[in-house]
């Protein structure tokens, strides 16, 4: 038996082990943020002493335009990831539930768009919003509504494929006795089946809010101005501009995490089971 | 009037799998009706069709003399129990039994007094604030029944309730069920596979098997005179014993049937429009075999039999047999100084003819005379 | 049948309606705005991309964009067989970084996690801490990823060649980690560090929903854990490896955003041995005005990899419906 605990112990300490390696570049990234400049160019390591300099964070509000930055990443992403979870909710739903024509199609080309690099057609897509704005008046470049309507394009496939595992694992029988009860079939959906699958839909919510916040190319390509530019848009352009300043890059990074960690934390009951549950079943 | 009709209902799923092959019923207000046969006979498909679930591909229904085909499932003044109870997760026992009436928008005072009344028969007032995965399965099951009773409806549908049930609480809810039928005395309709249940809860059994209804009739009918093989041996356990044999003489009231290697047996039998030569089988229940002694009054042989196996059972046992000539085990079923048999044993058996019941070469029961 | 003698008694209304199939809209409505969507941003940009790899689009033709001059697959020989080609210099590079890339990320990333699934596929004092604590570096977006790794690789400030050269004295002189062969792995370990969590998570699911009994039955009969693991565990587990695998290459072919902010703007370009696909393209394309040239090496990208997908799942089609 001490045999068995023995290596018991060897297992817990190979886990934590993993886990301290894993995390030590997070735990650099948060320690630079509050490290003086001077020290950082001079190669000091850990000497100068824990004096944290929290000044950092104050900079990068301050002096660059952080703010803008994390505003518009926030609303974009919180949209985002409202506008893709209803409506991937509703078309998964029609994919778990009915046999159609054209159901197979849908699911293949769910699966293309995977496929499709962003480079392809962000040009296309560059030229659409802008002749939407010129010949038609609907302004799309560098706003809210051009960005988001993009992403929630991007990121509904992969919200649908995960969401669909969820619906086919509630039983039918539910729905059948709710439309027995008198409830339309929209009503059985939104009043049965969303309930019962709120921890898919949450995990499924989070992820995306993940990808978008994650999303940098078109961020870039269609936003010119501060007031729409998200913050990977902000750390890249901050980038060219304080090359060396690694305290504040290290700061802009981690306030960066944040939210998505924030988002995290708080989905992550129904986001570590659910996700994985929705993707092995998918 | 009755509760339900339904003429000449089909049921395909694509093109050629035909589940439902031409049903024609008619159910009785506050008759207990089972539809009772194997997996895949179409039953519970037509429990569904009955529902408004799904929709015949031919055929009528009627609910009441009001035709139903296009009403749909809701308003059709029918509540059905489903076989996994199907009680939503996230409301609690109040909120699952309210919500149909909810969704009709009655009044809360209504709402509540129907439910309580509903809780109140089937004893489950206690549980009202509870979530369904707080509960037992009893418990879940008397929620699902609840929420029908709820309704108010003019037919119950049953669809296999028992069959997640373990064996003592089957028995203890099958008598419950009786009980419920009596009390309210509502029309039901009620789909399983066990013979069982069949026999014990309906006031007609309807056998269904391979889409087609095989006999309709009491459990007394059916156990006594069933109109064919399969109907003979599906219900009654242990299963029915069959014999081949050809047709020796035919007449109205009475044939005779020669076994290979056994002799010949006289059945009480209307078999005129047999022929002589005509392959039969004959059918005898294992209850019915008897242990023979020589110089009965009906002529009937006694047959040599080996016993190759003896299950005791505590008040009878359950000898399988085997006979010279008959290719697969005999089964009878003794009570009383038979309970000496052993394993090995021989035995001589009697069939006695007025319990014996003949079959045609297709499987259809020649009319049985007493 | 005493039914149908009942039935014949009674009178009832007949049926007027005709028995037909009635064309189910609900499913349509609810997939509706999806494929609105799909089909703006998608479809029809692609059909655009496509035809604008067949056109000469420049700085001077770029305005009238559709109406450029038609070149047909001039864009793609030149890419392909001109010396001189912008694009083309750097894309044998790009192209060999980009296949040995995928190829490393993609296995070690699978690799990693599964190991570590079967290690966390324990009970043991903390073990949902420690699952969420392995899943940070997921969260972490990829850009900071990018900016960060940036930093630790840095030949004179940075963490990496702190450690191993003045605590650890693993190596004599610091090396440059930004420039060379090492920017190879200067890459490809960040993106791996980001991407195993994920593939934990998702095999941790997997092994958790084997039944106990299976490996029970294996022990009774004497059978090794090691050889549980192959006969067991991984037949069980191929499903589930198999898409993933693709996604990971899927995901590291068109690879960007690591790249682009350790190297991109400033930084130094990637060099020869961390140019990938699609920030060499980003790049020559925006710096060059290539923007047909572009658009047509990205649909031969897209094309391979429809093809990739395509053999891959119906290589291993079998396996994946073969288990339940």
């Amino acid at each position: 038996m001490t045999e068995h605990r023995l290596r018991s112990r060897a297992l817990d300490a190979l886990t934590w082990t993993i886990v301290v390696v894993s995390l030590l570049p997070i735990a650099w990234m948060l320690l630079s943020s509050l490290r003086n400049y001077s020290d950082i160019a001079a190669g000091e390591q850990l000497v100068g002493g824990l004096s944290l300099r929290w000044q950092n964070y104050r900079d990068i509000w301050v002096n660059v335009d952080f703010f803008n930055y994390f505003r518009n990443s926030l609303i974009v992403c919180g949209l985002t990831t409202l506008i893709s979870t209803a409506v991937a909710a509703c078309a998964a739903y029609a994919l778990a539930r009915f046999r159609f024509r054209g159901s197979n199609a849908f699911s293949l080309s769910i699966t293309v768009t995977q496929v499709i690099p962003g480079m392809l057609f962000f040009l296309p897509l560059y030229m659409l919003y802008r002749n939407l704005g010129q010949s038609f008046g609907l302004v799309m470049l560098d706003t809210y509504h051009g960005l988001v309507f993009l992403y929630v394009a991007l990121f509904t496939p992969a919200s649908i494929w995960i969401m669909r595992g969820f619906f086919v694992s509630i039983p039918r029988e539910l729905e059948d006795a709710a439309v027995m009860d008198g409830c339309s079939r929209l009503g059985a959906f939104v009043r049965i089946v969303l309930p019962i699958s709120a921890p898919g839909i949450i995990a499924t919510a989070t992820f995306v809010f993940l990808l978008a916040w994650d999303e940098l190319f078109f961020a870039w390509v269609l936003t010119s101005s501060a007031d729409v530019q998200t913050i990977p848009v902000g750390i890249r352009l901050f980038i060219s501009q304080f090359q060396h300043r690694y305290d504040l890059m290290m700061a802009a990074g981690a306030v960066s995490t944040l939210p998505v960690l924030a988002a995290f934390f708080a989905g992550q009951r129904y986001f570590v089971k659910g996700l994985a549950a929705g993707a092995v079943k998918g | 009037m009755s509760a339900v009709t339904l003429r000449n209902i089909r049921k395909d799923f694509g093109a050629d799998a035909r589940v439902i092959n031409g049903v024609d019923l008619s159910i009785e207000p506050g008759e207990f009706v089972v539809f009772v046969g194997p997996s895949g006979s179409g039953k519970s498909t037509l429990l569904r069709i009955i529902a408004g679930l799904e929709s015949q591909s031919d055929g009528d229904l009627y609910i009441g003399d009001a035709l139903a085909n296009e009403v749909p499932a809701s308003k059709r003044g029918i509540a059905m129990v489903f076989q996994s109870y199907a009680l939503y997760p996230h409301m609690t026992v109040y909120e699952n039994m309210a919500f149909a009436l909810r969704m009709a928008g009655s009044p809360k005072a209504e709402v509540l007094r129907r439910v309580e009344r509903s809780a109140a028969i089937l004893q489950i007032t206690h549980l009202l604030d509870r979530k369904p995965k707080t509960l037992s399965g009893g418990q879940r099951q008397r929620v699902a029944i609840g929420r029908a009773i709820v309704r108010e409806p003019q037919v119950f549908l049953f669809d296999e309730p028992l069959s997640n049930l373990d064996a003592a609480l089957r028995q203890d809810m099958r008598v419950e069920l009786s009980k419920l039928h009596q009390e309210l005395r509502a029309t039901m309709v009620y789909v399983t596979h066990d013979q069982v249940e069949a026999m014990t809860l309906a006031d007609r059994i309807v056998v269904f098997d391979g889409g087609v209804v095989q006999q309709v009739g009491t459990p007394t009918q059916l156990y006594e005179s069933p109109s064919n093989l399969f109907v003979a041996g599906f219900l009654g356990a242990p299963k029915m014993n069959f014999l081949q044999g050809t047709l020796s003489a035919a007449s109205a009231s009475s044939a005779e049937v020669a076994l290979p290697s056994v002799g010949t047996l006289r059945i009480g039998a209307d078999a005129r429009r047999g022929k002589v030569g005509d392959a039969v089988t004959i059918g005898i229940r294992p209850e019915h075999v008897q242990l023979g002694a020589a110089g009965d009054d009906d002529h009937a042989e006694l047959i040599d039999a080996h016993i190759d196996l003896v299950e005791y059972l505590g008040d009878h046992l359950l000898a399988h047999m085997s006979v010279r000539g008959v290719p697969h085990a005999l089964c009878a079923k003794l009570g009383g100084p038979a309970t000496a048999l052993r394993n090995g044993d021989d035995a001589r058996l009697h069939l006695p003819h007025a319990q014996c019941l003949l079959f045609d070469a297709n499987g259809v029961a020649y009319p049985r005379i007493r | 049948m005493t039914s149908i003698a009942l039935l014949s008694q009674q009178r009832l209304p007949e049926s007027r309606t005709v028995r037909r199939k009635r064309i189910d809209a609900f499913p349509y409505l609810m997939l509706l705005p999806a494929v609105l969507l799909m089909a703006a941003v998608n479809l029809t940009p692609i059909l655009q991309g496509f035809y604008m790899s067949l056109l000469k689009l420049n700085q001077f033709t770029l305005a009238q964009y559709l109406d450029a001059p038609f070149v047909g697959l001039d864009n793609y020989r030149q890419v392909l067989f001109d010396a001189d080609n912008p694009l083309r210099t750097g894309l044998g590079h790009a192209l060999r970084n980009t296949a040995l890339y995928t190829l490393t990320v993609s296995l070690s990333a699978v690799a990693i996690g599964l190991a570590v699934a079967l290690l966390m596929n324990r009970d043991f004092p903390g073990r949902n801490i420690a699952r969420t604590l392995l899943l940070l570096p997921w969260i972490v977006p990829s850009y900071v990823v990018g900016t960060l790794w940036g930093f630790m690789w840095q030949r004179d400030v940075g963490i990496v060649n702190v450690v191993l050269v003045d605590w650890l004295h693993l190596l004599d002189e610091k090396p440059f980690w930004l420039l060379g062969s090492n920017s190879f792995w200067a890459i490809v370990i960040p993106t791996v560090w980001r991407a195993w969590p994920v593939m934990m998570l998702i095999f941790l699911a997997a092994l958790q929903s084997i039944p106990e009994d299976q490996y029970e039955a294996a022990t009774l009969d004497g059978v090794s854990r090691w050889k549980q693991f192959l006969h067991i565990t991984l037949p069980l587990l191929k499903p589930v490896i198999v898409i993933q695998l693709m996604f990971q290459v899927i995901d590291n072919v068109y690879s960007y955003n690591i790249v682009s902010m350790m190297f991109g703007n400033g930084a130094g370009y990637p060099g020869e041995w961390a140019d990938l696909l699609m920030p060499l393209l980003t790049r020559q394309s925006f710096s060059y005005w290539l923007f047909g040239q572009g658009a047509a090496v990205s649909f031969v990208m897209m094309m391979l990899m429809l093809v990739f997908v395509g053999v891959w799942l119906k290589a291993f089609r079998k396996s994946m419906t073969g288990h339940d």
